[in-house]
């Protein structure tokens, strides 16, 4: 008896201790509200200014439909520091802010020229925030005009910014990849320089406020992806267009889908006679080695795909067919590369295609004296490209649809 | 009662007395039937109770044997019961009793006693002839594939469903008397040399040391038979089934049944945690099915004790686990909800529970109301009238439906107990408070013993040759 009498005063005590220092983290969901997006400025009156997208879910259910107000509301806070904006976010909204749902975090161009690492330390020791939220550069508008287009598919801006900018890398490739723990990769490694996806907004912003945008046929404005925002140590020194991103990103092993389309004979891109193909399994090796005091790069790329489109007559049913098309790709490949690679020593002089972290890796010994002065060895190294493509097959047809003509 | 003093064959043999010993034995009870009869010259006396036997039975069966022309002329008293007992009633158990004092117990389990005037003998013939329920298909534990037979109320009836599958010399029933007030019987039954000595012993003792008033139904020695002092009994330890093919099918794996007169329901010791996950039809079929649906059952198990929690340590503790988009949909749900995820769960539970309740002890001609007003209250109504979101339905729904897949009854119903224990931990302490729940359980769970037998031992100890 007497031990069921203590065993009963020691439940009491467990379930009373629970029960008492219990539910202290508790957030219900009807009191809570998910921030989705953070935009990053520099501050009218204080250092930084943040804009918040905070989703009205009400609104984005699907079966409900909403009552036709907006997904989101946008507040925007000024503080010191990040962390500070965050905690003043209470004085314009009721809720309890649930930071785990952040989807993309857009950098003010202008802030990113200063530099992004003195804010950085929040984004990334802040556990609820994930490490593959996307950190991207607002190129052209206002980081917090991002997260103010509505969009015709009813989610928010930050969700159809993120699928957006991951499917463009996966079909496409123009796009680098710029998760959080990417940002603290290219930090934290030596002859890697970071690069961030860049978007930029088209068409007229401040109609695209309302929800009124949306109800045209034609979305008045839209968030596009614009290539890559190329930093220097943390700071931003300049762009690459989405062709030259994919270059870079092919070079760097980071692109395993894309489409290529060959311009006819005759030089220009315009030129009548163009050849598209499809390419999956794409993959990329580098080689670097110092001839003296200057670098040099070897770089083999290959992948295999199919005909998307030949609007010159090549005759498919034969393997000559074939490796005309190979060949056509493989120049092509190797011409655009070698232009990325030009255009990247001249106009931003660093690495971005991550030269000096296979060399750093590989050869580790030889690279240290040199890291240091790796960007400006950089610039004056030579590349050779070399890439061996395989086509698979033709689709449907294995030749253009036209009259081959009677007699010999 | 004076009676008991003087010696006991004289009394046997003077009828009047044993009339009076019946009288002052049984008092008034309308259903003793004294009828005196003539056997061939000799006055005698037949004696049964007519609630056990049919006067059919005794007319075919008795009388007419009694009133046959052989037995008009023995030489001796003496010799009659002999004849009757080698010659007339040999098909039927009977028993010569020199004792006044056994009478009275033989009459109440369906004995006819026959007398015959100045013979210090009687002449005990199981007469019973009971009206019982016929085989009828089980109702608890249904099979698509498989024997339709189930068990009945009558212990014989049982016992013969068991003999007919083993035609094995080494089949054993026992039989045990408990209840002081119901005297109801009880058999053991088991496959000699297959099971386990050990283990019958302690059956026994367990079964002779019982102290119960009365036992209507196997259900109430249930508690009887768990191994005392290994664990709190929150998990049956003692399998209970319908079916005649699972009860055999346990017995050829070393495990006793138990059979409890008067109670379809027969139970097989030692039990452990994956009995309750079998149903017979899972060797019935193409094995991968077989298997599909046993480990089905045990994802089912896992969610009808988890779920509810899960979604309430996520909802209101965790909300960085859920996938953003769901997330929003959840919050778009929940908006305008008045209570907490926790509240609204609970809620939820305990309704299902009274529908449960109800619907199992309503008379079935009113049962379509209860399908009527669970759907209205449980469904659409509900979120309709913004008292619960359309995921918490799901949420009990989807709990409710894993808690009937247990194939065993009582263990599913073990299981809802849990459930609400873990609703509560998690809506205190969240997600921490869920893996505290089944930390205890798991303990909980190795702790327990069956007859010695480890309740986990198929998981714990893992031996390819244990597993069936």
């Amino acid at each position: 008896m007497r031990l069921m009498r203590f065993v009963c005063v020691l439940m009491l005590c467990l379930s009373l201790a629970m029960m008492g220092t219990g539910c202290w983290d508790q957030v219900e969901l009807n009191r809570a509200s998910m921030i989705t997006g953070l935009a990053l400025e520099k501050g009218n009156h204080m250092k930084y200014k943040v804009t918040f997208e905070i989703v009205n879910a009400l609104e984005t259910d699907p079966n409900k439909g909403g009552k036709g107000g907006t997904p989101t509301a946008i507040f925007t806070k000024e503080g010191n520091s990040i962390a500070e904006a965050v905690s003043r976010l209470n004085e314009s909204q009721e809720r309890y802010p649930i930071l785990a749902h952040v989807r993309v975090i857009v950098i003010d161009e202008k802030l990113a020229r200063e530099g992004i690492n003195q804010f950085m330390d929040v984004l990334q020791r802040n556990r609820y925030i994930r490490e593959d939220v996307l950190v991207l550069v607002g190129k052209g508008a206002p980081a917090s005009d991002f997260l103010r287009t509505v969009y015709a598919r009813g989610q928010y801006a930050s969700y159809k910014i993120q699928t957006q900018v991951e499917m463009y890398r996966k079909l496409f490739g123009g796009i680098p990849r710029s998760h959080l723990y990417d940002v603290a990769q290219a930090i934290l490694t030596d002859g890697r320089t970071l690069m961030l996806g860049a978007i930029t907004i088209s068409g007229e912003l401040e109609k695209s406020e309302s929800l009124d945008a949306i109800k045209t046929i034609y979305p008045v404005a839209i968030v596009k992806l614009a290539g890559a925002a190329v930093f220097k140590g943390d700071k931003l020194i300049g762009y690459l267009n989405n062709e030259r991103t994919r270059m870079v990103m092919l070079a760097s092993d980071y692109v395993s889908t894309s489409l290529f389309s060959i311009p006819g004979p005759g030089g220009k891109p315009t030129s009548s006679g163009a050849v598209a193909v499809q390419f999956y399994h794409m993959h990329s090796r580098m080689k670097v080695k110092m001839d003296g005091q200057k670098p040099s790069f070897k770089l083999h790329v290959e992948g295999d795909g199919k005909l998307t489109s030949v609007d010159r007559s090549i005759k498919l049913t034969t393997v000559k067919g074939y490796e005309e098309l190979e060949h056509l790709t493989s120049n092509y490949v190797n011409e655009q590369i070698q232009e990325t690679f030009e255009y990247v020593q001249k106009e931003l002089g660093v690495d971005v295609f991550g030269f000096g972290q296979h060399y750093y890796r590989y050869h580790f010994q030889k690279f240290k004296p040199l890291a240091e002065e790796w960007d400006s060895l950089f610039t004056t190294a030579n590349l050779e490209v070399s890439s061996s493509f395989t086509v698979r097959r033709p689709d449907l047809k294995t030749q253009k649809v036209e009259k081959d003509g009677i007699g010999p | 009662m004076n009676l008991d003093n003087h010696g006991h064959g004289e009394q046997l043999s003077s009828l009047e007395r044993v009339k009076q010993f019946f009288q002052s034995k049984f008092g008034q009870t309308t259903d003793l039937a004294v009828v005196s009869i003539s056997i061939g010259s000799y006055e005698g006396l037949l004696c049964y109770l007519t609630t056990m036997t049919s006067s059919d039975f005794i007319k075919k069966q008795v009388l007419k044997e009694l009133a046959s022309p052989e037995v008009s002329s023995p030489p001796t008293k003496e010799a009659v019961f002999q004849q009757l007992g080698n010659n007339h009633f040999a098909g039927l158990t009977h028993e010569v009793v020199t004792d006044l004092e056994q009478l009275p117990p033989k009459i109440v389990l369906g004995y006819g006693i026959i007398l015959i005037e100045g013979v210090p003998m009687a002449l005990a013939v199981d007469v019973r002839s009971l009206n019982s329920r016929s085989i009828e298909e089980p109702t608890t534990q249904n099979v698509v594939r498989g024997p339709k037979e189930g068990f009945t109320e009558s212990a014989d009836t049982n016992m013969s469903l068991i003999r007919r599958r083993f035609n094995n010399v080494n089949l054993r029933f026992e039989k045990f008397e408990l209840g002081y007030m119901t005297h109801t019987a009880v058999y053991i039954a088991y496959l000699d040399g297959e099971v386990d000595t050990e283990i019958v012993d302690q059956v026994r003792e367990k079964l002779k040391q019982s102290h119960i008033d009365s036992l209507f139904d196997s259900g109430r020695i249930e508690e009887l038979l768990h191994s005392k002092g290994k664990g709190m009994q929150l998990f049956p330890t003692v399998y209970n089934s319908e079916r005649p093919d699972a009860v055999c099918r346990h017995m050829t794996n070393k495990r006793i049944a138990i059979i409890v007169d008067g109670s379809p329901f027969v139970l097989v010791v030692p039990s452990i945690f994956t009995d309750f996950f079998k149903s017979p039809e899972d060797e019935y079929q193409w094995f991968v099915i077989g298997s599909f649906s046993r480990y089905l059952r045990y994802f089912a198990f896992i969610l009808s004790l988890t779920v509810p929690a899960l979604y309430i340590a996520v909802t209101s503790y965790h909300q960085e686990l859920i996938p953003s988009i769901l997330l929003t949909s959840i919050a778009a749900q929940r908006e305008g909800i008045p209570f907490p995820a926790s509240i609204e769960i609970l809620l939820m539970e305990i309704t299902f529970e009274i529908l449960r309740e109800a619907g199992t002890r309503m008379p079935r001609i009113v049962g379509a109301t209860i399908s009527i007003v669970g759907a209205l209250v449980l469904g659409e109504a509900a979120v309709q009238a913004g008292v619960v979101s359309n995921i918490t339905v799901i949420v009990v729904s989807l709990t409710a439906i894993s808690g009937f897949v247990a194939p065993i009854y009582t263990f599913g119903s073990k299981v809802r107990f849990f459930r609400f224990g873990m609703i509560v931990l998690s809506s205190v302490i969240g997600l921490y408070g869920l893996v505290l729940g089944c930390c205890l359980l798991m303990i909980q769970l190795t702790r327990i013993e069956s007859f010695g037998v480890p309740y986990l031992s198929l998981f714990s100890k893992w031996d390819k040759r244990s597993v069936t």
